[in-house]
Formats: C-alpha cells, sequence, structure tokens
C-alpha cells in the first residue's frame, strides 16, 4: 500500500503552499528523511523529508503548482505499484484552470483556487450551520451576505478561511485594495518603476492592516537602565569560547526577560479569538527578522524553559534559517519582540501580530546623564522598551506591570541566570 | 548515622540520596544557618566592640564572602559523611529511590537509567522540603524559603519573614544583625509557640529591642509583587500592607512521602507523616521509616537517634525511641534552649511543681562576656524534688544544655545536681543556681 506525502502545515496562519521543485522524479529511489521536494510559502522555502524508504511512484503535485496544506502531493510506495484511484481522485488537488472530471470548474489566478458550484441545487441543500469555517471568514462572509454553501474552503480539512471568502467575492488580485478605505482617493501619475507586490510584501500588507485596523492599540513605554545587564552579559560571555553559540546578545537577555514576565502576567500569553480570549499554556515568543524581501518572524518555542545560553544558541539557529529563507518554525507565536536596537533608534512602536495581544519594541542603548538616587549625576546606559497592547485583551495597569517585570528583570540580571 | 552505625554493626548497606548526602540539617537547614549567624554575631561584635575598649574604623561585612565561608564548611562537612562511608564500605548512589516491593527498591539516576536493589530491610528517609501554600506565591526570587535565603548574594535592605516558628526567628535575626529591615508575621497570638511561655515573652522583647518588627495575631492574606522594583507587597489582616525587598516563608515544612511507592505496598501515612512504632517499624514490619518523614519531631538530632534505633531494632537489639528529652534550640540572639516538661502542661497535668530561676546579669563570666541577658528556668516535681524540664535563654543557651539533657533522662533531682561541683567562672554557674533556686538556695538569686 502506497504512503501519502503531505504537503505539511508551514505556518499558523497558512492555508496552501507551491511545490516550488521536486529533487526526486517519479521512479527514483528514496530513503526515509531523504529530502523529496521544497515548499514555498508566503513566507519562507522549507524542505519536505521522505515519510520511509520506497519508491516515488507518484506526484500528484507538479513543482510550480500550489495545493492546500495537509493535502497529498506525491505517494511512495513499491516500483510499479498502482496508487489506488479511490484515493487518487479524492486527493486530487484542483490546479489552475483545469475542469476536473466532476464538473466543477476551478479557477485559479495567482494559484489561489476558487471554486464555484454551478450546480444550484446541490449547493442549496447544504447544511450551512455545520460548514466547517473560520470565526473571521464567518464574519467576512456575513460583512459581505455570502452563502456560506457556496463556498470550499482551501483550509486544512476543508476549513472555509477568511481568504476563501476573499476569492469567492471577486477580490482577488485585488486584496489590498478591498482593504482600503472605500472613498479610496485617485493619485495623479507620476514617472517611476513599478514594482508589483511579492506575496512577501502582500502578507505584510494585509496583515499589517488589519492589525492596525481592527486591534486598538495601545502603548507603554519606560527606559531601562541597561549597566548592570551588560556587564552580567560580558562576564557570561567572558566564560564561553570565542566561537560559542551560547554567547548572548543584548536581545538574548530581553528574550528571557520576557519569557519570565509573560510566566507571571499570563494574560498577555493570550490569542483575541472571535468571541473569547484564549490564554496559552506555552509561551512561544516569535522575533521579527528583517530579510531584503520583507519580514519574518520566526518563533521561539517554551522560551520560559530555556536558560539564557540555549535561547542565545536557539535564537540564531531561527535567525540563521529565517535569513537563509527557510522555514525556521511552525509553533503558533503567543508574543513578539522587535528589536531595533543594533539600528541607534531612540524608539519606535511596532505593530501587533495578530492574534497576538502583544509586541514589543525594543530600541538601542544609549549613554544618557541621569540623577541617582543620591541626587548626583552620572551617566547611565539607558533603553527604551515600548508595548503595543491590544486593548481588547490587555488593560493598561497589566501592560505596566508586565513591562516593568521586564524591566526589573534587566535591572536585575542575576534574575535571568537562574 | 543509622548507615554508618549499620555497617559497624556489620551489615551490608547502600544509600540512597535524590541530592546531596546529609539532608536538609547539613546543605540547607540547621548548619549553614548557623554558619551564616555566627558570621553576623561576629559582625556585632565588630560594631560593639568599643564596649570592650577595642577601636576600630573598618566596620564593614561582605555578605557574600560570609555566604562563601558557608558553602565551604557545608562542603567539608559532606566530604566528611563520604569519607566515613567509604572507611566504613557503604555503597551510596546519586539517584531517587522508590519501593517496588517488601525487599525491592528501583533507583532512577539522573540521567534516566534505573537499576533494581534487593534488601533484607529498608529504611525510609526521605525528610521533608519547605512548605509553599499557594496563594502565597513562591516565585524562588523575592519571594522566596530558607533554602533561596541561604543563597543570596546581598542582605536585603528589608524583608517580610511569614511565620515565627524556629527558623523565622533565626532568619529575623540574622538579617536584622546585618542591617536589614525586618517585619516577622505570625498569623498566631505570639511567635515560636512551642516554648515556654515565658521564654518566648523574653525572645519577643528582647527581638523587638534589637529593631525587629513583630506582628502577632497577623495572617498574611496575600502577596503581590510590585514592578520595576521588584518589591514584594504584603497584604495582612488586621493590619497596614508592608513592602519590602523580599520575603521568606517560614511555615513549616512538607514531608516528602510522595512518588516513593508507599502506596503499592499499604504502607500506612498521612500528610503528617509515615506511621511508626517505637522501634521506627511500619505496618510493613522490614520497612523502617526515620527523620521528617515520621512527622515526629523535625530535628536533626531526633532524626538520626531515630535512624540509630531502626538500625539497632534491625539488627536484632531490644531497643526504642524516647521523645521525652528531645532538647530544643533557637539560634537567635540571644539563644534559647530547652529539654524535659514545659511549666504549661505540668499546669494543665495538675502536677505540683517547683520553679527555680536565675538571671544572667548576675554570673560574672555573662557579664565578661558583655551578654548579660537572659535567664534559666528550672522545673522540679514538688514532692521528689525530680526535676522535670529546663528553659534557657541567654548566651551560649544552646551549647550550657548538654549537661541538663544528662540530668532529666537520668530522672536526676535537685540535690544530685547541688552535689556537682560547677566550674567558676562559666555560664553553667546559672544553670546551677536555677536549680538550687527550686528550693530556694540559691546563691546569688
Amino acid at each position: 500500500m502506497a504512503t501519502e506525502i503531505i504537503l505539511p502545515q508551514g505556518g499558523q496562519d497558512l492555508a496552501e503552499a507551491k511545490v516550488a521543485r521536486w529533487l526526486k522524479a517519479e521512479g527514483d529511489k528514496v530513503a526515509k528523511d531523504e529530502l523529496l521536494c521544497e515548499i514555498e510559502t508566503e513566507k519562507a522555502v522549507f524542505e519536505v523529508e521522505a515519510p520511509e524508504d520506497g519508491t516515488l511512484i507518484k506526484i500528484t503535485v507538479a513543482g510550480g503548482k500550489s495545493a492546500p496544506v495537509l493535502s497529498v502531493i506525491g505517494y511512495i510506495g513499491e516500483p510499479g505499484e498502482q496508487v489506488a484511484e479511490s484515493i487518487d481522485s479524492e486527493s486530487e488537488v484542483p490546479v489552475s484552470g483545469e475542469t476536473t472530471s466532476s464538473g466543477k470548474t476551478v479557477i485559479a489566478p495567482d494559484s489561489i483556487e476558487i471554486v464555484r458550484e454551478f450546480d444550484q441545487p446541490q449547493s442549496m441543500t447544504t447544511d450551512v450551520s455545520r460548514i466547517k469555517i473560520s470565526g473571521r471568514a464567518r464574519r467576512r462572509a456575513e460583512e459581505q451576505q455570502i452563502n456560506l454553501g457556496l463556498l470550499q474552503g482551501s483550509g486544512p480539512c476543508g476549513r472555509v478561511v477568511e481568504k476563501d471568502i476573499l476569492t469567492y467575492s471577486g477580490a482577488t488580485g485585488q486584496q489590498l485594495s478591498s482593504l482600503q478605505p472605500s472613498s479610496s482617493i485617485s493619485y495623479p501619475d507620476a514617472a517611476g518603476k513599478r514594482v508589483p507586490l511579492t506575496k512577501m510584501r502582500q502578507v505584510i500588507a494585509r496583515r499589517l492592516q488589519e492589525s492596525m485596523q481592527q486591534l486598538p492599540h495601545f502603548y507603554v513605554t519606560v527606559a531601562v537602565e541597561m549597566d548592570e545587564a551588560l556587564q552580567v552579559r560580558a562576564d557570561f560571555n567572558r566564560a564561553l569560547s570565542r566561537d560559542d553559540k551560547r554567547k548572548l546578545s543584548v536581545n538574548d537577555l530581553i528574550f528571557k526577560a520576557t519569557a519570565l514576565a509573560l510566566e507571571e502576567f499570563y494574560e498577555v500569553n493570550c490569542h483575541f479569538r472571535e468571541d473569547h480570549l484564549l490564554y496559552l499554556d506555552d509561551i512561544n515568543i516569535g522575533v521579527a527578522v528583517s530579510l531584503p524581501s520583507g519580514l519574518v518572524v520566526p518563533v521561539l518555542e517554551h522560551a520560559d524553559q530555556l536558560p539564557l545560553g540555549d535561547i542565545a544558541e536557539e535564537t540564531k539557529r531561527l535567525i540563521g534559517l529565517a535569513k537563509a529563507g527557510k522555514q525556521a518554525s511552525v509553533a503558533p507565536g503567543s508574543f513578539t519582540i522587535s528589536n531595533m536596537g543594533m539600528l541607534e533608534v531612540e524608539s519606535f512602536t511596532a505593530i501587533i501580530n495578530p492574534p497576538e495581544c502583544g509586541i514589543l519594541a525594543v530600541s538601542g542603548i544609549q549613554k544618557k546623564v541621569v540623577v541617582s538616587k543620591s541626587g548626583d549625576l552620572c551617566i547611565r546606559q539607558k533603553m527604551k522598551m515600548t508595548l503595543s497592547a491590544d486593548h481588547r485583551a490587555v488593560d493598561g495597569v497589566l501592560a505596566a506591570n508586565f513591562t516593568n517585570k521586564i524591566k526589573y528583570h534587566l535591572q536585575n540580571p542575576r534574575t535571568l541566570l537562574k | 548515622m543509622a548507615a554508618i552505625r549499620a555497617a559497624q554493626m556489620g551489615a551490608d548497606v547502600t544509600v540512597i540520596e535524590k541530592k546531596v548526602l546529609g539532608g536538609t540539617c547539613l546543605n540547607w537547614g540547621c548548619v549553614p544557618t548557623k554558619t551564616l549567624l555566627q558570621s553576623a554575631r561576629c559582625y556585632q561584635s565588630v560594631l560593639n566592640s568599643s564596649k570592650f575598649g577595642v577601636y576600630n574604623t573598618m566596620q564593614s561585612f561582605r555578605f557574600d564572602k560570609m555566604v562563601q565561608r558557608k558553602d565551604a564548611i557545608v562542603k567539608t562537612n559532606v566530604n566528611g559523611i563520604k569519607h566515613l562511608f567509604q572507611k566504613n564500605k557503604i555503597n551510596s548512589f546519586e539517584g531517587t529511590a522508590s519501593l517496588v516491593d517488601q525487599n525491592i527498591v528501583s533507583i532512577l539516576y539522573p540521567d534516566g537509567k534505573t537499576e533494581s536493589l534487593k534488601a533484607d530491610a529498608i529504611i525510609i528517609a526521605t525528610g521533608s522540603e519547605p512548605l509553599t501554600p499557594k496563594f502565597l506565591k513562591f516565585d524562588g526570587d523575592r519571594v522566596i524559603t530558607t533554602t533561596e535565603a541561604l543563597k543570596l548574594d546581598t542582605v536585603p535592605k528589608s524583608i517580610a519573614i511569614v511565620g515565627g516558628s524556629v527558623s523565622g526567628c533565626e532568619f529575623a535575626s540574622l538579617f536584622s544583625q546585618l542591617g536589614a529591615e525586618v517585619h516577622l508575621i505570625e498569623m498566631l497570638e505570639g511567635i515560636v509557640p512551642t516554648e515556654d511561655k515565658e521564654i518566648a515573652s523574653k525572645l519577643t522583647s528582647e527581638l523587638k529591642m534589637s529593631g525587629i518588627n513583630i506582628l502577632t495575631n497577623s495572617p498574611v492574606e496575600s502577596i503581590e509583587r510590585i514592578y520595576p522594583s521588584g518589591d514584594v507587597k504584603l497584604a495582612i489582616k488586621g493590619q497596614a500592607s508592608r513592602q519590602v525587598e523580599y520575603c521568606l516563608l517560614t511555615l513549616g515544612r512538607k514531608l516528602n512521602t510522595k512518588n516513593i511507592g508507599l502506596e503499592s505496598l499499604g504502607i500506612k501515612h498521612s500528610p503528617t507523616g509515615i506511621e511508626v512504632n517505637a522501634q521506627m517499624q511500619t505496618n510493613v514490619e522490614n520497612i523502617y521509616a526515620t527523620g521528617d518523614v515520621t512527622g515526629k519531631m523535625l530535628l536533626a538530632h531526633v532524626a538520626s537517634e531515630q535512624g540509630i534505633v531502626a538500625v539497632e531494632h534491625i539488627m536484632g537489639k531490644k531497643v526504642s525511641m524516647d521523645y521525652q528529652t528531645v532538647p530544643a534550640f533557637i539560634y537567635t540572639h540571644p539563644e534559647i534552649s530547652s529539654v524535659g516538661r514545659q511549666e504549661g502542661e505540668l499546669k494543665k497535668e495538675g502536677i505540683n511543681y517547683l520553679t527555680g530561676k536565675n538571671y544572667f546579669n548576675s554570673n560574672a563570666m555573662a557579664m565578661g562576656m558583655g551578654e548579660a541577658d537572659g535567664f534559666v528556668k528550672v522545673l522540679a516535681d514538688a514532692k521528689s524534688h525530680q526535676i522535670l524540664g529546663i528553659h534557657v535563654i541567654g548566651p551560649h543557651a544552646t551549647d550550657l544544655l548538654g549537661e541538663m539533657v544528662t540530668v532529666i533522662k537520668n530522672k536526676m533531682t535537685v540535690e544530685q545536681v547541688k552535689d556537682v561541683i560547677h566550674p567558676h567562672p562559666t555560664l553553667s554557674e546559672v544553670i546551677k543556681e536555677a536549680v538550687l533556686a527550686t528550693i530556694d538556695q540559691a546563691i546569688h538569686g
């Protein structure tokens, strides 16, 4: 019996991905864990390994084609083995511009599938209440008065996601414009180089615009005295060899401090969902990584359970993978840190990455003249950080306590070494 | 101690320890606490040296150095145990033990491997750990137990100690002598409720005099951390809230009865301890329990005596445990010690008794030492003059008790002690004088 090769769930908000290229051809022998193909998502490229030893007997999604996550993209089995027709047709993925034998017309501009049923009676009998649909998609469908029975979901297990609504309502390809205010301004012609939006840029634009428009952001800024933290970091690093991966950056200290703060103020370690708050069991902190093409946020899982040296090693690995365009992590983030310290910014604010409820914007360390407790003037290394919080989930006092706890740990850095 | 005695008696002995040989007392309890208290005393001597005509200009200390000294002393003692084990050919393993059946113990090593050992007799001595009720939000950072308090690298500027029992008072004394602002918070009407009332009241006034803020009848209702200072804010029933740098929880101890296989063998136990008879046997006859886990008296010297009773019984001797003459100490400044009956008990039981008291301020040695505060109180049977109890608060109270433990254990009378010459000038004279005071024959009364 042939084994299915499944297109992995590459990220929490991904519904589909593109098979960039196959590294093996049909009929090739493959060993378990051998690389089969590369998958490209909106954010990254990652690899799919053979689930077991055998022969790649069939490729169902060719290189360059897209498919929903968790669908079958090929089979491994005995040479000459036929893939059972039933499996084959059930799992067959609609591909751009083809008309399938079942009478459905599948159109997929820009590799996003739109499925429209032309057989009205069948679709009218669908029990709308039993359709699998995300909360956001349901709300959008209601806004646009779309009959849910007419939709075919592209999410895992056929779940209808927001994108299906957008594509169904004809907004495909103009998703951005549909999100812009209706009283759009017409701009005068201007000379310049037109650069079409890359997929990543589209995602960034859509998600951040949604976040800014839908999440009531508020901001809490604190200034942290970093002298002691820098000392602890220097002492820690001095004990390590030159190229030890556990060497700490300032960002690692902030990571650990934030993880400890999320542990106590678990109300910030939260996802805002349609009608409830989900306080997350795991503390998974994302770190914003800048790429020439845009921005990705690899996630460090269980950040609260890692000692400082491991945080340093693991974030280095994740950032390295992200910069190489590889899928670095698949866990859903619970909070994000955006650090522009190395860019010497005085302060800035960041946009929340929903469904998370907070993001910490960390600025550069600068020498400042301050008045000490005893009233003397002295020079201290100060760093500003600004928490952006979603006021639907987080209130002011909580945000202040949470941010101040991060400050406490950074100003008492020995607490980070425990 | 049990292991060494067993080996001396010819048994093949294996000890399985989860953390470090020596247990709580040596590693996280009495020994490190007393060592740090000695550093604090030393600092106080330096501060008060001018009373002795000694002048010094450098009056400073480093707590981290005190902690280092303490660690070195603990280590020396742990190595001493290792040496004694080797000498007596005792096997010891680092791992977590649990009972499999009446004769088999399985060991889980730190690397995840397991092994089973067969034994004719098994002694459970899993001890106890500090109790940390959930609502008091122990975090090991600023809300701590004695384990963390012994590892601090600086003296807290201010500390609230919740629980006015022995260890609460000892840490209050320690940090207060090193200049911390100390709040000692007790739920009951008085601190050290297990001690003689008069002694407890004297300790209360001495600690207050030394600057400790003692709150009694004051249950702590909640604890919260304040950021960015990291301070701890305590809400206390009937009192204004207190904001301090550290909060130390000294609320007694939780017995380690979990995950050691008691249930699978049907060994009777409750949260107050494993049930044992006077020979330290559990209801499974070849399985014994000793130390804190029996919930009898959570004292190291009781545990080691229990261990020796258990071992001697295993090896066929007729022995039993006697809790009547267990001495108790508190290493505050001033120190407290006691052995035998308390006045309150005698009153309640309607026993006619004589009381004798003598104060250190009439003792030449105590005056010379500049520590003349405190007294000795002796209780004797009115008819037989047998000495029933003795309670000391004052300089070296803990060392002075040795003599009286022998007296109580051997049921000696006032007259027998009267005949014993006590050296002069020593603090021990106060003991003799207090004994004589029961029959109104004290010289310096």
